[in-house]
Parts: C-alpha cells; structure tokens; sequence
C-alpha cells in the first residue's frame, strides 16, 4: 500500500481549497452546508458555485484530504441524496500547515511594514 | 429552472454528472431558496453558470490528463510493441506527409508571383499539327496584344545562352531576352535597382540587363554596388540596371539574365522569321481562360484571312501558367499521392492487428463491462487515448522524415520536375499530417472495441486467458487479407511503371549513345560576326579534338537529340505542285559539321553525308534527310535524285539531297521520329553549338582536355553543359524513372508491411492453437500435416487478399495509361510478376509460426490445460 504523500506536498491550498477544508473542521458537513458556511464566515465575499464546490470535493477526495461519510449525522431530517463529508487526518495536517505558512506571511508583512503591527 | 441547470451538467463527463450531478443541484436549489430576493436569486444563477462552464472543461481535462498517463505506463511497459508501431506508422504518415508536400509545392500552392491564377502562356498551334504548343511569332504577338479585349498584358521572352565575362573567369549562364512587358506582367519587384521597361526595349536603346541573385553573389561576390556597374554578355558592354529577389524564378531555375530583346516592331516578322518566341499574358481581372481563348482564336481567325501565306491553319492556345508547370507530372503525382495512401491503409491494418493482438487478454474485460452496461464512451477514449498518442509519436518521426525527403528531393530535383515553389513542410502540409495521424488512430484504435461490441457475453467468459473472441480471429484475418489485397495493387501498378520505363530505355535512340561527350560552346555574336569566322574555330576546335589520342571521332551539332530544341520551317519538293497554305510540307532543321552521323553512330542509308568540301559557304547547298522524311514526303521516289527547298535562309533555291540516315527521335523516347533535313554548318553558320566526342575510355575523362582545346582557341570562351550523351538520353526519362522508383519503393515497403502483418498474425495464432496442436500431435498428427495446417491458414488469407487485389488493380491502373509505353494495364507478365511474388513473401511470412508449431511438445501443452 502507499504511503501518504507528506503535507508539505499540498501546499500552498486554493484558497477555495482552504475555506472548505475550514469549513469543515468544527464539524461534518454536506455541499450546501459548506457553500453556507464559506459565505457567513465571509460576509459574502467567497461564494462558491456548486461547480467549484464539487470539483475540489473530488480532488480532495482523490487526494485523501477529505473523507465521505458512510453515516449520517441526521438520516430522519435530511435529504438521503445528500452526501456527507468529513475533514480527514491527512487533510487537518495540511489545513494547519497552511495556515501557519500564512501566518509566518503575517508576520513578514508586518516586519516590513507592509502591515500595521498588531497592537 | 431545474431542468435548464440539468442540462448544463452535460457539459461535464459523464461520470462526474453521475457521482456528483444530483448534489449539485441540490446545492443549487438550495441557494435558490435561500436567496433573499430575485437580484439575489438572478446572482446565484450567474455564479452557478459561470462556475460551470468554468470548471467543465477542467473536468474534462483531467480525466484526459489521467487516460494520457495510463496510456504512457502501459506502453512504457511493452516497448517492443510501441516501438514497432510508432515505426510502422512514421513509415506511412512520414511518406505520405512527403509526398503531399511535393504534391502541393507543384500543383495546389499558388505560384509565387502576385495573383498567379491571371497569368496563362500563349502557344500557337497548327491544326493538323500534333504539337499544341508552338513557339509563338513576334509579329502575331504584336498583334494580339493590340486587339486582345481580355489580357491586359502580353510579354514574350526568348531562353539562350550569354556569356559573361569582366567579372573573373568568362562563364556561360542561361538568359531570357524579355520584352518591356515581361515584369510588368508578372508583377514582382527587384531587390536593387530596376527592372526591364519600356525605356530599354526599342532598337538602339543602352544595352542593359538584370541580373539573378545568384550570379550576382556568386559572380560578383555580393557588391553592393552592382547597380550601374559594367560587364561583358557575348562580348557586348552591358550596364547591370537591377537584382532579382533570392527566391525569384520564372520557367527554369537556372536563368540568371534578363535583357531586353529589342525588337523593331515596325518591321514584317513574318517576310522572313518564323515563329521563335515564348509568350505568356496576364488576363484582365475577373476574365475566365475560357474567354480569352475564344478572344484570341477570333483574333488568330482574323489573322488567318489577313496573312493566309503565313497564317493559314494557324490559331492560339492559352494554358494557365500552373498547368504549365506541372501539367506534365500532375497524373504522376497523383498517382504516388494515391500510392502512399495504399501504403498507409496497409500500415494502419499492420498496426491494428498488433493492437489487437496486445488487446485479446482484454476482449473479455471489454465484452463484460460493455454487457454490464458501462459507459462506452468511456471505453471508446480510453482505446482512442493509446491510439492517438501512438499515431502522433508516428506522425512526429514521420514529419521528421517527411522534411529529410523533401530537403533530398529539393537538391537532387530533376529539372523536368521543376516548380517555382520549393519543397517544404508549412502549415498546410503539417495540417495534412495530423488529419492523417487522427484519422489513422481513430480508424485502427476502435479495432479492439468493434469486436467486443459484437461478442457473445458467455463466449468471452468462457475464453481462457490467451483466447481470442471469434469476431477477433476474423478481423484480424480479414486485415491480412486487405493487407495482401493493396500490396497486389502496389506491386502490380510499380510492375508496369517499371516495365515501360525498361521498355522506353530499351528503345533505340538512332544513335550510339555509348562513350559519347557533349559539350556546348556558344561564340558571342558580336566577336564572330562574320559566318567564316563562327565555321572556321569550330573547324579547328574538330580537327585538335580529333588530334587527341582519347578521341576517336569528334563533330559539331546546333542542338543535341533529345533536348527537345530544334528549329522547324516548311519546305516544297522540286517539280510539285507548291502546297496550299496550311497544308505546307513541314520538317524539322538541323545543323551539323562533317563527321556527325558518323560520331553518333546514325547509320548512313543511301547516299553520303557531309565533307570539308560542304563545309564552305562558297559550295553549293546539299542537304542529307533522314528516313522519315523520305516516307513521309518522297515514299516512291529516289530521294538521291529529289531537289527540295528549305524556308531557312533569305534564299531558298532548290537544293540536292546527297544522303538518307537512319532516322533519331527529336523531341523523346517516346514520340516518333519527326521528318529532318540537315544542314551543313557553313550554310546555316550558327553561333552555339554542340561538340560531339567519341571516346575511347570514359567520356568524362576527356572534358578537360576540351575545355583545354577551346582554352587555346580562345582563352575567354567558356564551355558549357558538360556531360555525356547517355545522361542527355536518360534525362528524357526522368519523369517515368521518378515515378517508377517511387512507386517500387513504397511497393516494396508494403511488401515488408504485409510480410510482417501475416508473420505476427500466423505467430498469434499458433499460440494460441496450441493445446489444439497439442491434441492434433497426441492424435497422431505429423509434422508435416501441422506445417501444411499453419501455412495453408496463412496462403489462405494471401489468397483472398490476392484475388481481390487483382481485380481492384485491373480497375485502377487504367489510370496509369497515360504514362505507360508499350505495356496495357492488364500486363498478364506484371500481374503473374506480382502476385507471385506476394505468395512467394506470404509463403516465407508463415515458414517460422508453422515450423515453431510443428515443434510444439504435446505433453507440455496438454498438461497446462
């Protein structure tokens, strides 16, 4: 069996990569519930289209990033066409890498000037 | 709403719309209600749209991107298979890519002048004539150009030769005199300087000339100032007054001078000059052919009543410039078009029997899905992934070949085959290339999945791993067998092109064209003005050459046979009654020194030929004529005692002929003899002629010492055209030779192709009848009788193959007649020649799968099972 490919391979992440990996780390979510919830945390401004939303579920899913549930978290109240998607090990690994890459970004940025320092 | 969004998922692939199609609507339909008014809801279906046709395409790609990896792995993993058919079909796309490049530089790229489709030579013909393509005279031209209502110009020009000298060492080039309207007609520019116009064509007007790009780098080594600069052109003074462009030819691409021919157009060219010029037009825009033919036959018409003792019988031939090029090898080309397609067919059938073979351990998984119910639009990409990625590797080398072979033919491109357009691999060659390569992969890569749509679902199953579905078995025989078939038409069509052309050489030419040197020597008119002078260094230059002990006879000729230059003129037979305008007794003139027949070997028949007593302008005209004539015109009659005067010169008394020779064919091989009277030289003193030397050892030893001889006659005399009479001889065949080589050599190549097509067919089946062979020898079988199964199953396919093939052959070679001699399409020696040969290479094609068969070990195989 192979072995996962390192972290470090993914990045750096889309940022549409990066919101829904976000968007699923506080918990498992199906497609609209993403899209949702990238908007809200947003206010607006990262919309995703079903079409963009789908094709990186796929590749996260290829890549092992994001897992399909075989459960569902609420099977009485929703739609059993709905598929259900959870942030993977793999995936959590990634997302934090990511987001310290970023910050170490931050700080360059603010080292230089670029942004005001954080009072 | 949710049907317009349904329909727009069919934008992806089939199996993204299957795993994700229903999620993605219900996202959509979900925004949709929670928008919170129709801007909103107008907005979410702009994203959603927009995000579609954004990420449809990537989908897409991907899935291509995934197919192309497969595909390389797998055929990364057998590269003896990927190697053979990468080569076999860089063989048929590199051929075919080559030869359409040289069928579109001479017969569908526009020549290079500006708007070439206007541009048509103008030939005058004689009814009764056979020729159609007359040299024109200037004083008809003259008049067409004044009535003519469809051509807006008319040039003429006049091919010779000139030698140029104050620029190193003397040299001979190839020149047209042009008249003013010759550029201006074809509409091109110099690259320095001026061209030839009005200013520089009437009698008396400053000598000038240009010049080729060539002569002036390699001449003059590129001197910026060449304008204005001065040169001697058969001892006249020039001014060179402009430079062509590199790439600028016009009929021939050895002509390098252009120089106004000045001539008075007040003068009766027809009282005493015959018909000497070249001529071509440009017809005015929006003018058909068709219209300027009928223009000018009224005016040839008219002409006709006006001067009937010159015009009678006469009228006007106009021929598009293109067809002018290539009329001549258009049906040659054509045919190795179609040739090289055969081969490709047959390289496709080779290739996709290789495939099938490779794909038999998976008929059964392709048989099984499709019966599942899997997509087969899926299977179908998958199979034509490896099938185009195989035929584009092919095409890349095949282009590669393509460029080496034309790069070849450009430099070893015979003259006959000459066309203003070089021979290159552009745009539109490399356009046919890849429609090729699409077409070859999509038509042997579906090989695999049309004979699994068509298999029986339990038959596959019950296949063992090695097994082969039935439809398979028959496919791929039936590809043999088609192989065999096109191979036959190959080898049957290159046959009787082969055949012709031994048939054409073995011709007799009239003469002995054995150890023969030629050598052309053009004295400038204005150092040898006087006859005596012109008779008298070719007198001397005979008698040193003959001097030499290599040399064993040595004479002069005005024009060497077979080059297809030659002067005409009428002439009437003393005591007949003169022949009425337009029925004029015609012949063909010719000019020679003492000892001609004798060094070329045409036979003398009655009478004698020329002395050193002719050769004086003093002695009284003979003429010696050759057979032809006699039966021709004097059938009946002693020529020895017939006097005939000859429209050559001012004054035509009627003259004796003192000999009859045996007859040789003017114009080529293949044309019969044309009725000729000779001259001697004193009595038509041209100034270029051609030396004729019989050798004692090789011809082309003894061309320095006649350039020596000439040397020491006159130290500024060139000598040009320098080769012997045999390679003048096979020039006349070089179109038939270009197409029979061809043709043999992708013949040959098919043959190879479907030698190999039966042996990996053959060697497939034998293993995979193994356990039956196996049987067969536990039975009792013999080794022979194994042999006999195994070569007879491969003569089989060869046979069905040849029989179709003949009878296709017998169809299509009608086509060839044209350009066959002395051989029918259904040469019964060329077709038993061919399939002969096919059974012959089929039968050694299926000696190795058989003998490994006759060698199987029953025990071995009956154990496996």
């Amino acid at each position: 069996m192979d072995e996962d490919p390192a972290p470090e391979f993914f990045l750096p992440l889309h940022k549409d990569t990066l919101h829904i990996l976000v968007s699923l780390a506080d918990r498992d979510r199906h497609g609209y519930s993403i899209i949702q919830d990238v908007a809200n945390r947003t206010d607006g401004a990262v919309r995703l289209s079903p079409s963009t939303l789908y094709g990186a579920i796929k590749r996260l899913l290829e890549q092992g990033l994001i897992e399909e549930l075989s459960d569902r978290p609420d099977p009485e109240h929703d739609d059993e066409r709905r598929r259900y998607y959870r942030l993977s090990h793999l995936g959590r690994q990634v997302a934090r890498l990511e987001m310290r890459r970023l910050e170490r970004l931050l700080a360059d940025a603010r080292a230089t000037g670029l942004v005001p320092l954080k009072r | 709403m949710g049907t317009l969004f349904s329909a727009l998922l069919a934008l992806y692939p089939r199996a993204f719309r299957d795993e994700y199609g229903g999620e993605m609507s219900m996202a959509l339909r979900d925004r949709l209600r929670h928008a919170s008014g129709p801007a909103e809801r107008a907005m979410v279906w702009v994203e959603a749209i927009a995000g579609l046709l954004r990420e449809a395409p990537k989908e897409h790609l991907a899935m291509l991107q995934s197919d192309f990896r497969y595909t390389l792995r797998s055929l990364r993993s057998s590269p003896g298979f990927t190697l053979a058919v990468i080569a076999t079909l860089a063989l048929g796309i590199g051929s075919n890519t080559a030869v359409f490049s040289i069928v579109d530089a001479m017969l569908l790229r526009p020549l290079p002048y500006p708007e070439a489709e206007r541009l048509v030579m103008l030939w005058e013909t004689k009814r009764d004539l056979k020729v159609d393509e007359n040299r024109v005279s200037p004083a008809n031209l003259f008049d067409w150009r004044a009535r003519t209502r469809t051509l807006e110009r008319i040039a003429m020009f006049r091919p010779h030769r000139v030698t140029i000298a104050g620029a190193g060492e003397p040299v001979e080039v190839q020149a047209h005199g042009v008249n003013r309207e010759f550029f201006a007609a074809l509409g091109v520019k110099p690259q320095m300087g001026r061209l030839i116009g009005p200013e520089d064509d009437r009698p008396g007007d400053p000598p000038v000339i240009v010049i080729s790009h060539r002569l002036w780098q390699q001449l003059m080594g590129g001197d910026p100032g060449v304008v204005g600069q001065v040169l001697r052109a058969n001892a006249r003074v020039v001014t060179v007054v402009g430079v062509m462009p590199p790439q600028f030819q016009f009929m021939g691409p050895e002509v390098d001078i252009w120089s106004p021919m000045q001539l008075n157009e007040a003068r009766d060219w027809r009282a005493d000059a015959g018909r000497f010029v070249d001529a071509f037009g440009r017809l005015k825009p929006g003018v058909s052919l068709g219209a300027a033919q009928r223009d000018l036959r009224l005016i040839a018409t008219q002409l006709e009543s006006e001067h009937p003792e010159f015009n009678t019988g006469w009228s006007v031939n106009v021929v598009a410039l293109r067809e002018q090029v290539a009329g001549k090898v258009r049906k040659a080309l054509w045919v190795l078009l179609g040739s090289v397609g055969l081969l490709l067919a047959i390289a496709c059938a080779n290739v996709a029997n290789l495939l099938l073979a490779r794909a038999a351990t998976r008929q059964r998984e392709i048989a099984v899905r499709l019966a599942l119910g899997a997509n087969q639009a899926l299977l179908v990409r998958q199979l034509l992934t490896e099938s185009l990625l195989l035929s584009f590797a092919g095409a890349g080398f095949g282009i590669f070949l393509a460029w080496a072979g034309g790069r070849l033919f450009d430099v070893l491109r015979p003259v006959e085959l000459w066309s203003p357009n070089a021979v290159a691999v552009d745009s539109r060659v490399l356009v046919y290339s890849i429609v090729l390569a699409v077409g070859a992969g999509v038509l042997f890569g579906l090989a695999p999945l049309w004979t699994a749509r068509f298999t029986d679902i339990q038959q596959a199953l019950k296949q063992k791993a090695r097994g082969t579905t039935g439809n398979a078995r028959l496919l791929r025989g039936a590809l043999v067998a088609s192989q065999c078939a096109l191979t036959v038409v190959l080898l049957i069509g290159a046959g009787l092109l082969v055949r012709s052309l031994m048939k054409l050489q073995a011709q007799n030419p009239g003469l002995n064209a054995s150890n023969l040197l030629t050598a052309r020597v053009s004295l400038p008119g204005a150092a040898y003005r006087e006859p005596q002078l012109r008779v008298r260094f070719f007198e001397q230059a005979v008698e040193k050459l003959k001097a030499m002990p290599s040399v064993r006879a040595a004479s002069a000729t005005g024009f060497l046979p077979f080059t297809g230059d030659a002067a005409g003129t009428d002439f009437s037979v003393a005591g007949q009654p003169s022949p009425e305008p337009g029925k004029e007794l015609l012949t063909v003139v010719r000019v020679v020194m003492p000892g001609y027949f004798e060094t070329m070997g045409i036979p003398v028949l009655r009478g004698r030929t020329f002395t050193g007593d002719d050769n004086r302008d003093t002695a009284p005209v003979r003429y010696v004529v050759n057979q032809e004539l006699v039966q021709r015109y004097l059938r009946d009659r002693d020529p020895l005692r017939e006097r005939i005067s000859v429209m050559m010169r001012d004054q035509n008394p009627y003259s004796e002929i003192v000999g009859v020779v045996g007859d040789v064919r003017e114009g080529a091989l293949d044309k019969s003899p044309e009725p000729t009277v000779y001259y001697v030289h004193a009595h038509l003193a041209y100034p270029g002629m051609t030396l004729v030397i019989r050798t004692a050892g090789d011809p082309m030893g003894t061309a320095a010492a006649v350039r020596g001889v000439i040397r020491s006659l006159d130290a500024t005399q060139p000598v040009a055209e320098v080769r012997t009479m045999e390679q003048v001889l096979n020039r006349t065949m070089t179109r038939q030779r270009f197409a029979a080589t061809l043709l043999t050599a992708f013949s040959i190549l098919a043959l190879l192709l479907a030698a190999i097509g039966v042996y990996s067919v053959l060697s497939y089946v034998v293993a995979e009848r193994s356990q039956e062979v196996g049987v067969r020898m536990a039975l009792g079988a013999q080794t022979i009788d194994l042999l006999k199964l195994m070569i007879g199953q491969g003569l089989a396919w060869a046979s069905f193959g040849l029989a179709g093939g003949v009878c296709v052959a017998l169809l299509v070679c009608r086509f060839l007649r044209s350009m066959l001699f002395g051989v029918g399409t259904a040469d019964p020696m060329t077709i038993a020649s061919a399939t002969g040969l096919l059974l012959l290479t089929g039968l050694i094609a299926t000696l190795l799968p058989a003998w490994r068969a006759s060698r199987v070990d029953p025990v071995k195989v009956l154990n496996q099972e």
